[in-house]
């Protein structure tokens, strides 16, 4: 199958991913997890549950009290009725002024009651009498309302506040069912107390009686039935429904905010009373519900409660979801944390290994060797490039010296001085040449990073050649250049010269010509004879203009207008002096300049600078790649020929002697095998003939053989000696 | 030191050149001396103040240029009137002789028939 390297690293990555996240490295992570999220169901459901808890409480709480207080408020009314039934059982009668006086007291501080009544027990046949009695107590205008015969009368006798329900007296209750159904049951429980079930008990008002039936003291029965009754009458509570319930239960307190209620009567669905917020009813779904029974007497009521919207406040609704989902958030970044911390190593591992990769892919894909080398110079570890650029392979090179490649001592050296002196940790460079597999010479440049931290030395090589060869080229097409320059100055010099000597041969030749002929025209003689002479002088005059003419190469001195103003007549002593300081300077090499034996004082004429760089530039030319060397400068004055001898010779040098035999061949195209010159001897050689020629001078160079010296014979014009 | 005020110095290494010069110098009344050679010149300046000097450029031992400062260098001969007859006739060259002390400056080929006054002129002009 082909795989292509990114699909090759990618599955390598999947693979490191898989083995990171192993389950058995990373299960405690999962526990954390599942516990964690088992942890915030059971929160979750206990807080639910707790609230749920706290709100039945609370919802109890509030509808008990509601219950609590109607029943304290019923027997409230009861105890009533049992004060005033105690009064009965104790007197032999009641009369109105007694009943007035029990029965004011409790309508002065309930004000749910509306009347405390006695209702007696009349008989169609005993009503008149019962009427007359009551007048007799002061009723005056007592009457029994609705008038009518009826069997029995159930009118009302006393009443308190008699001021307030002065037109109750005399009405009779039995006319009213509900009033008479309760009177029925009263008859029937022997004096327990009953009440009625709800109705108008005014016009206006609704509410319900309490009563209960005062028994007639009687021990014969017979006679009770005969009388028709067992009763007298009935003590009876009117009661308004609304302010009972409210006084009963309160209009508002804390726990009742809570709550809606609504109170309905047995066997009826119509409310008898309701909580203020009942409107609330039916708009929503309430949280709790609940139902209580509540007895009046004998009579039940049925308290339906709920809870008001938002029971417990929308916040503690969503308590429980809330924590589960914190829960769960919490349990998932627990986990995750721990997961983190348990595959940290592993990722950081697997992140270094994939960052090598890469950089490692970088190394592999540069085209510059990336090398490391040990303080020792060994190869430890290479870059593919090495194969392409010097053919050896990684593992030909490794453990191998660096220096082997090298092609000299000096750059064995050089390498060797920049590891022992390089700054740690701060890059240099070097440039060398080194052998590739093949042989090949190729020049190198190395940026080395010294470790002595490492104890290695960080390599990045660059194949250079091409650029060295184009320096080169550059180089010699300088040294072309300077060369044609210096031909073209040589011959400017020399047209110059050739010119102005030309025009003073001419110039002195014509004057002696033009001078004696203009004597004789001018007949400035005396005698035939002085005649003759000048025209004798003048053809003579004429005879050297003709030499002159005819032979033009030995008018050509070198006196140009401006060159002859530079020349001046020096000691060679100057000369020798000047050639030691400089050979002091010339860089890279240690140059001794010393007077041969053969010396002998001299004068030369002519340029002194100029002379002295013929002359050093046929000593860096003659040492050729020489470190050191030793010139052995001899200077004679040759009187015959009008010259003086300056000798050179060299420390022996093969290059140089390879070079002086090029150079003899090809002395008229220099410029020409500049590509051939080695360590510029060639290229020094023609500069130096070239100022040796403008200083009137001539330069032979000879090279006595390999192993021997190379030597340098070179005459300028002699100088006069001036005398002290 | 002797002073020689109908004497002019000729030093010119031209044979021909050299005799124009001493005819034409006698021939306006002057004793000549001649010298071929700087060096002698100089010798003889050192101890003889002659009316003028004419002095060549290029003589076999020595130039007309080195002689001039070395003239000069004479108790006597700063105000000595030297003039330059040279072949050397470019281009700066009269600025030359000039600039290294001539009193003037003459071309060759000379005119014959004013070449006395010519240098008379020069040298009462320096003087």
């Amino acid at each position: 199958m082909n795989m292509t390297y990114d699909s090759a690293i990618s599955a390598s990555v999947q693979e490191k991913k898989h083995s990171i996240f192993q389950f058995s490295k990373t299960f405690p992570a999962l526990i954390v997890l599942i516990a964690g999220i088992a942890i915030s169901i059971f929160i979750w459901r206990f807080l639910g549950n707790q609230i749920q808890n706290d709100n039945r409480v609370a919802f109890d709480k509030a509808t008990t009290s509601v219950v609590n207080r109607l029943e304290s408020g019923v027997k409230e009314n009861e105890q009533i009725l049992s004060s005033i039934n105690g009064l009965y059982a104790n007197s032999v009668q009641v009369v109105r002024d007694m009943f007035e006086l029990y029965g004011s007291i409790p309508t002065r501080s309930n004000n749910a009651l509306l009347s405390v009544c006695y209702v007696p027990f009349v008989t169609q046949q005993s009503k008149e009498d019962f009427i007359y009695y009551a007048k007799s107590e002061r009723y005056y205008d007592y009457a029994i309302k609705p008038e009518g015969n009826r069997d029995i009368y159930y009118p009302i006798e006393y009443i308190v506040p008699l001021e307030k329900n002065m037109h109750r007296s005399g009405f009779d209750i039995a006319t009213n069912v509900t009033a008479m159904s309760a009177i029925t049951e009263a008859k029937k429980n022997n004096g327990a107390i009953v009440a009625s079930a709800f109705y108008d008990v005014r016009p206006d008002t609704a509410g319900f009686l309490m009563m209960f039936a005062v028994h007639k003291e009687i021990t014969d029965q017979l006679a009770a039935q005969l009388q028709g009754s067992l009763i007298d009458g009935i003590v009876m509570l009117e009661l308004n429904a609304k302010v009972f319930f409210e006084r009963c239960i309160g209009t508002s307190t804390p726990g009742d905010s809570n709550i809606v209620y609504s109170i309905t009567q047995e066997n009826s669905n119509k409310h008898v009373f309701a909580s203020n917020n009942f409107t609330l009813s039916g708009t929503y779904s309430p949280l709790l519900i609940d139902q209580r029974k509540v007895k009046i007497a004998d009579k039940e009521l049925t308290i339906n409660f709920a809870t008001v919207p938002n029971f417990g406040g929308t916040f503690q609704a969503y308590t429980p979801l809330m924590a589960l989902i914190g829960g769960i958030i919490t349990s998932f970044v627990a986990a995750a944390f721990l997961l983190s911390v348990l595959t940290s190593r592993a990722r950081a591992e697997d992140l270094a290994e994939r960052m090598t990769r890469s950089q490692r892919r970088i190394v592999d894909a540069s085209q510059d060797i990336i090398a490391v080398i040990g303080l020792d110079g060994k190869w430890k570890s290479l870059s593919p490039a090495v194969q392409a650029i010097l053919g050896y392979s990684q593992e030909e090179l490794l453990a191998s010296d660096f220096g082997n490649l090298l092609t000299t001592d000096a750059y064995i050296q050089q390498y060797n001085g920049i590891v022992t002196s390089a700054k740690d940790e701060v890059g240099t460079s070097f440039e060398g040449q080194m052998k590739n597999k093949k042989g090949d010479i190729l020049w190198m440049s190395w940026n080395l990073t010294v470790s002595r931290t490492d104890g290695l030395i960080y390599a990045i090589g660059r194949d250079i050649t091409l650029q060295k060869m184009a320096e080169d080229q550059i180089k010699m097409k300088n040294r072309q250049v300077q060369l044609a320059e210096q031909s073209a100055l040589e011959v400017s010099e020399f047209k110059s010269q050739f010119m102005r000597e030309l025009s003073h041969g001419l110039r002195n030749n014509l004057t002696g010509t033009l001078g004696f002929l203009q004597l004789v025209t001018y007949k400035v003689y005396d005698t035939e004879d002085e005649m003759q002479s000048y025209i004798a002088n003048a053809e003579n005059s004429s005879e050297q203009l003709y030499v002159m003419v005819t032979d033009i190469d030995d008018v050509t001195e070198s006196v140009g207008s401006d060159v002859a103003a530079q020349k001046q007549h020096f000691q060679a002593d100057k000369l020798l002096l000047s050639l030691k300081e400089n050979a002091r300077t010339i860089k890279d090499k240690k140059l001794s300049v010393v007077q041969g034996e053969d010396s002998a004082p001299a004068t030369i004429y002519g340029k002194q600078q100029l002379v002295t760089n013929a002359i050093n530039e046929l000593i860096i030319a003659l040492t050729g790649s020489m470190n050191e060397g030793t010139i052995t400068v001899n200077t004679r004055p040759n009187t015959y020929e009008k010259v003086v001898e300056v000798e050179l010779m060299v420390t022996p040098n093969d290059t140089v002697a390879e070079m002086i035999d090029l150079y003899k061949k090809n002395i008229n195209n220099l410029v020409d095998i500049i590509p051939k010159d080695q360590n510029e001897i060639i290229f020094h050689l023609g500069l130096a003939r070239s100022m040796v020629r403008r200083c009137d001078g001539t330069l032979l160079v000879e090279s006595l053989g390999k192993g021997e010296p190379n030597i340098c014979q070179i005459t300028f014009p002699m100088g006069k000696l001036t005398k002290k | 030191m002797e002073y020689l005020p109908n004497t002019m110095c000729v030093i010119e290494d031209n044979l021909s050149i050299r005799k124009l010069y001493v005819i034409l110098i006698k021939k306006a009344g002057f004793d000549v001396k001649e010298f071929e050679e700087g060096i002698a010149a100089l010798e003889w300046l050192s101890h003889n103040s002659p009316k003028l000097v004419v002095c060549d450029d290029k003589l076999p031992d020595t130039s007309g240029l080195e002689i001039i400062p070395k003239i000069r260098a004479f108790a006597h001969g700063k105000k000595m009137p030297v003039i330059a007859v040279t072949g050397f006739a470019q281009d700066g060259d009269k600025e030359r002789y000039l600039t290294a002390g001539f009193n003037g400056y003459l071309s060759k080929p000379i005119t014959t028939s004013s070449f006395v006054e010519q240098i008379i002129e020069i040298a009462n002009a320096a003087q």
